[in-house]
């Protein structure tokens, strides 16, 4: 077997260019495979992760999946605040357990910002119900203090400690800064592989507080007093303190029952809400339809997927098929030298194993390659987070079913071969 | 002697499937509720209400009848019984481990919840691969009936669930 195999590898090697061709393409088809099948199970996945243990997300008056995508995934903006009085009414109702308030419309250097309260930080939940952690500092304390996710961290290279300022509204490059109001980081969240990462957390208060001079969409006056880390404004320093400052609205808030129970009256209460335009989901079922919508594309992806390797292993046929003619001689001497007709078909065999080997190979690593280097561009812009710790299991399967079907189409010109060289023995008839 | 023994073991296999089959017991939504109020249940969703909340969150609790009864003979028991699904957890590869099964469908969104005694919390380890939420489906497990009163009402039912089988309308 093994003197096959080399023999079958020196074949091929003699004819390297259309071998590296059929080798290429291959690999391309299981570049796309692999890509597609990768993709599809990290959007599964980061899907299905990035929210748990929250029985409801209230908003203002919108779509379920919409209010899902920028309470949670960051993606989108919201129509419309929720007024404080809502949040309290229901913050305050016998039922319910927490409540996490959520403001989000500000940037730093193309981050998302989220006001939130303290109580984010104990009770938001994802993955199989982990909570938040922190690698460095701790939750914020007051109205400065603000909580980077992991990827901010890394990515901008902040420690605890450091210095920095938010933007008003969303992009890399915001133009209108709040840069009288310096954050101090207090903390940076443990990596979580959910859109947390990519967040800039700070206190609901300190949002509230840097917008207040805010009127009409620009900044009307700039009054230094309300610096949060004016310590020596002694009214200031107490109002902070005692009486924060509560927000006129927020964008979207998290609600966590007492008992699940409760949840579909409450979610009812909330949608029939007369004092406000409302909408409440259950995120399990929200993540659910938007997976209907995606998960349809994502169907079509593997089959398009399937097709390109289809089309690739034909390739491999073509090509071997090609090069049967020129090496009956081949063949024939072979014979002559000992082998049989059954060493030819295992020839030709072991010929389209080794090229789909090969173009598995290129395949598999190109694949990782290019995925590793689009992760952050995926998780930036899509929020889709990938395993980019190279291949696993599942690609293995992958790269054997491919290889399985290239034996299986590798039978047409052995079979053919093997024919040939029964018919032919030592001397070409043409 | 060979032929007799795989006979055998196939045999006791058989008689554990039909002991696991007869064991889950298929029951009906109206099981749920005690004999002595299924002559006066209406199984039509219940009409829809507004303003829960209404000023004070107080409100909220009132709408909900407390009167609703769970059927103790349940407790403990293994049953099998149909319904749609109105998922509260996934996990990692996106199956719903945890969610409420409800004899109709959208009945969290289009027409206010069931009754209590109407809803079961289903918890399952292994997951569903939910489809289609308009799809309903088989669910068996242990069943555990103990009244929890909350400010919204009480409830009910708790199902352990081991199996799902999709629902041929």
């Amino acid at each position: 077997m093994t003197p096959l195999v080399a023999l079958a590898a020196q074949s091929l090697w003699n004819r390297r260019g259309s071998a590296a061709l059929t080798v290429f393409a291959i690999a391309v088809s299981v570049t796309l495979l692999v890509g597609v099948e990768t993709i599809r199970g990290g959007t599964r996945e980061s899907f299905a992760r990035t929210i748990s243990g929250t029985d409801l997300i209230v908003g203002a008056r919108s779509g379920p999946i919409n209010l899902l995508l920028y309470s949670v995934f960051r993606v989108g903006d919201a129509t419309a605040n929720v007024s404080w009085q809502s949040y309290e009414l229901v913050s305050r109702h016998p039922d319910v357990a927490w409540t996490i308030p959520i403001s989000l419309g500000d940037s730093h250097r193309g981050y998302r910002v989220m006001g939130t309260s303290g109580e984010y930080f104990l009770h938001y939940r994802y993955g199989d119900r982990q909570a938040l952690a922190f690698s460095a500092g701790e939750p914020f304390k007051d109205a400065g203090d603000a909580v980077v996710g992991a990827d901010v961290a890394r990515e901008l290279g902040y420690a605890a400690g450091d210095e920095i300022t938010l933007a008003h509204g969303i992009g890399a490059g915001s133009f209108t800064g709040h840069d009288e109001y310096p954050f101090r980081i207090a903390g940076i969240l443990a990596p979580t592989g959910t859109p947390v990462d990519r967040t800039v957390h700070v206190g609901l208060d300190a949002l509230a507080e840097i917008h207040e001079d805010w009127q009409g969409g620009a900044r009307t006056q700039v009054d230094s007093s309300r610096h949060p880390h004016d310590g020596d404004a002694p009214e200031d320093a107490g109002a902070d303190t005692a009486t924060q400052p509560s927000p006129a609205g927020i964008t979207a808030f998290l609600v966590g029952m007492r008992s699940k129970d409760a949840v579909l009256q409450m979610q009812r209460a909330l949608n029939e809400f007369r004092g406000e335009p409302l909408t409440a989901i259950i995120p399990g079922v929200a993540l659910q339809q938007l997976w209907q919508i995606v998960g349809v594309a994502d169907g079509a992806l593997l089959v398009i997927a399937s097709f390109v390797v289809l089309a690739g292993l034909i390739g491999m046929l073509t090509a071997i098929l090609a090069s049967l003619r020129e090496r009956r001689r081949e063949m024939a001497i072979l014979r002559s030298v000992g082998a049989r007709p059954l060493h030819v078909f295992t020839l030709m065999l072991l010929e389209a194993a080794l090229l789909a080997l090969a173009g598995v190979l290129v395949g598999v690593v190109t694949a990782h390659a290019i995925l590793a280097g689009a992760a952050p561009v995926l998780a930036g812009r899509y929020g889709l987070f990938m395993a980019t710790d190279g291949p696993r299991v599942y690609d293995l399967l992958l790269a054997g079913a491919v290889v399985g079907a290239a034996l299986v189409t590798g039978l047409v010109p052995a079979w053919l071969a093997y024919r040939n060289s029964l018919a032919d023995g030592l001397t070409i008839r043409t | 002697m060979k032929q007799a023994l795989i006979r055998a073991i196939a045999g006791i296999l058989v008689a554990v499937c039909l002991a696991a089959i007869a064991a889950a017991q298929q029951i009906d939504w109206i099981e749920l509720v005690p004999a002595e109020d299924r002559a006066t249940f209406d199984p039509a969703p219940p009409p829809p209400a507004h303003d829960y909340l209404g000023g004070e969150a107080g409100g909220l609790a009132a709408q909900q009848p407390l009167n609703f009864k769970v059927n103790r003979d349940l407790e403990g028991r293994e049953i099998r019984i149909p319904g749609f699904v109105v998922p509260l957890e996934l996990d990692d590869a996106g199956h719903v481990t945890e969610f409420f099964l409800v004899p109709y469908f959208g009945a969290c969104i289009h027409v206010p919840p069931p009754p209590p005694n109407q809803m079961i919390y289903v918890i399952m380890k292994k997951g569903i691969q939910l489809d289609s939420m308009y799809s309903a489906y088989w669910i068996t497990g242990k069943m555990s009936a103990k009244t929890r009163k909350t400010g919204l009402g009480v409830a009910a039912y708790t199902l352990t669930a081991t199996e799902y089988e999709e629902y041929q309308f």
